[in-house]
């Protein structure tokens, strides 16, 4: 049984067809069982069942890593038709237009804003932190007061921010753009939630007790522009693979951290378990009711206003 | 004879709402890629039957993000006015060099595609990745238009003056098609030219032949476009070699636009010397034809 309080979902995806020969003439991911991108049709029924009210559907305009892209006027024109579903994040690649490090990002990212976008996202650019490009983006970001949700990739990942393990080009950057909301999302992000983090384990979804001091920890507790969501098997599992040391960490941190799914098919997935774990947690008293609303809405309302 | 268009770009609005909220090129004047309704009234004045859509998913260089869903969208909706060209990002699903990307070719080469391009994707010639989409380009017997960029240009298949990395890819893939096009390419079609001048358009006689002549005549798998400006003033800067450099390569060679806005361009005089040359005996009508329609049915009518 649910609770009362519907949920919000950070971190959503979704394609829309007009007729059989759109969606019959789409591609698929190559791999068996992975389709393509659920439609909000498709997605209605799964956020009744995991008590979801509105999604942040998140653009893809990067290629590295995909199978099909999803442009900012294809999101918006979701979000047109779809208005009680969904809020939305405009996405812009650092090396689009000039491709410099002095490209006005502000001009595209100012442009989708007036179009009702809250934040910028999620960005799967396979440039590093420190990229001139990619700090080009977060100045403009930053200026702009928008939000930016990024999926951060190692070395032999096909996308996402570069960074090294151990993070320490996104400790540079949080310090860099102080007044930045930076949204952490993917396997490298939370792994990083345990110390005991390697290269060989850093891209994947690692179970068992978390090892006090992992650098999620630390720079969530150093720097208070660093929210994270906990969509995905990869946020699933960085909360749940401890529950003792999960419902601390929500705790914790409960003004800084949204629920998300990033449903990336009409299909199942482990992580819709996230929402049992959320919700016995409150039942429990392992996770206050305040954390809880917050984790579940309140904190995505308020970035959403 | 109505002239076949290797190189257009386009967009549709499907709401109002849509129309209104166009997010522009950044620049005084309010442009992005023309509606194939503004494309149709280009293509009377220059005798288009039919363009080839092309469309560009890397991000480099890009105001505007195209799909290959909205190309195939737009085709459906104006079959007499388009056929089209699929794009592939070599850095697609795995980001790999060992990507299968025939599956992503053959997909929308059963959709209707004829090639693969316009390839704007900022990796050099050489980088494994773009080597596998030349390799799966050419096992899927799908030709490729490609854009050359520089150290200093936005977009565009890297390489460094003289093309030497195209040359070693024409040897490597000998059966695929490639169709040039840019100001890197039209540039060397004179010798002599300089990193400076390799993004801009070369002026005056061609003094001695460049390494687009070069290559041309030691690739058979080398075609090219002569759309947009870079192509107009590659042909038509020094007329009397413009006309023969058409006439040696009449076979892989063809007319195009590279239509990019609802703007009227220079290039759009490329017509006018076509027909010229063809009324005062300086292009054999054998070559006209080749150039403005022939060769484009050949590789879209397969």
């Amino acid at each position: 049984m649910r609770l009362a309080m519907k949920r919000i979902d950070m971190h959503i995806h979704s394609i829309m067809h007009y007729d059989e020969y759109e969606k019959e003439s789409d591609i698929l991911r190559p791999y068996p069982n992975t389709g393509t991108f659920a439609t909000p049709e498709e997605l209605k029924p799964v956020y009744a069942r995991l008590g979801i009210e509105k999604g942040v559907l998140l653009p893809i305009v990067s290629m590295e890593g995909q199978h099909r892209m999803m442009s900012n006027e294809e999101i918006y024109r979701i979000v047109c038709a779809y208005p009680d579903m969904f809020y939305w994040y405009c996405n812009v690649d650092p090396r689009c237009h000039t491709n410099s490090n002095d490209t006005d990002l502000g001009y595209f990212i100012e442009h989708y804003k007036k179009l009702g976008a809250k934040g910028i996202g999620e960005v799967t650019s396979k440039l590093a932190f420190d990229d001139p490009k990619m700090r080009n983006l977060f100045y403009h970001a930053q200026k702009l007061d928008m939000p930016l949700l990024f999926h951060i990739g190692a070395d032999k990942e096909p996308y996402g921010i570069f960074d090294e393990l151990g993070l320490p080009l996104l400790e540079r950057t949080l310090n860099d753009y102080p007044d930045l909301k930076f949204i952490g999302h993917s396997a490298s992000f939370w792994s990083h939630i345990s110390k005991d983090v390697k290269e060989e384990t850093r891209s994947s979804y690692n179970k068992g007790p978390v090892v006090e001091g992992g650098r999620i920890p630390e720079l969530m507790k150093k720097y208070p522009n660093l929210y994270a969501d906990i969509s995905a098997n990869s946020g699933y599992y960085a909360i749940t693979r401890d529950p003792d040391f999960g419902y601390a960490f929500l705790e914790k941190f409960q003004d800084r951290l949204f629920y998300g799914t990033d449903i990336c098919a009409p299909r199942e997935y482990v992580f819709f378990n996230m929402v049992n774990f959320l919700d016995d947690g409150y039942r429990e008293n392992r996770l206050s009711k305040a954390a809880y609303e917050k984790i579940n809405r309140f904190n995505a309302e308020n970035i959403l206003k | 004879m109505r002239k076949i268009d290797i190189h257009v770009h386009s967009r549709i609005y499907l709401t109002k709402e849509e129309e209104k909220s166009v997010l522009y090129r950044p620049g005084t004047e309010k442009l992005t890629y023309a509606t194939p309704e503004q494309i149709l009234e280009f293509y009377k004045e220059l005798g288009v039957e039919k363009g080839v859509l092309l469309l560009s998913e890397a991000p480099e260089g890009m105001h505007y993000t195209s799909t290959n869903q909205e190309a195939m969208r737009i085709v459906r909706k104006y079959p007499g006015l388009f056929y089209w060209f699929c794009s592939i990002d070599p850095r697609c699903e795995t980001n790999r060099e060992d990507t299968d990307l025939s599956y992503y070719i053959n997909h929308f080469k059963k959709y209707g595609a004829k090639g693969i391009g316009e390839v704007t994707v900022k990796l050099p010639f050489l980088d494994d990745r773009m080597q596998n989409l030349f390799r799966h380009a050419e096992l899927c017997e799908m030709p490729l238009l490609f854009h050359v960029g520089t150290d200093y240009s936005s977009y565009g298949i890297y390489d460094v003056l003289g093309l030497k990395q195209l040359e070693e890819t024409l040897i490597r893939f000998p059966k695929l098609i490639f169709i040039g096009h840019s100001q890197p390419f039209w540039a060397e079609i004179g010798a002599g030219i300089e990193e400076k001048d390799r993004d801009g358009y070369p002026s005056g006689p061609v003094k001695k032949t460049g390494r687009v002549v070069e290559l041309m005549r030691k690739y058979n798998n080398l075609h090219a476009d002569l759309s947009a400006n870079s192509g107009y003033n590659a042909v038509t800067r020094d007329p009397d070699f413009g006309y023969a450099f058409l006439e040696e390569f009449k076979d892989r060679i063809y007319y195009g636009t590279d239509i990019c806005s609802s703007r009227k361009e220079k290039s759009f005089q490329l017509s006018d010397f076509l027909y010229q040359g063809l009324e005062q005996n300086k292009l054999s009508e054998s070559a006209y034809n080749k150039i403005c329609r022939e060769n484009a049915l050949r590789i879209l009518e397969r």
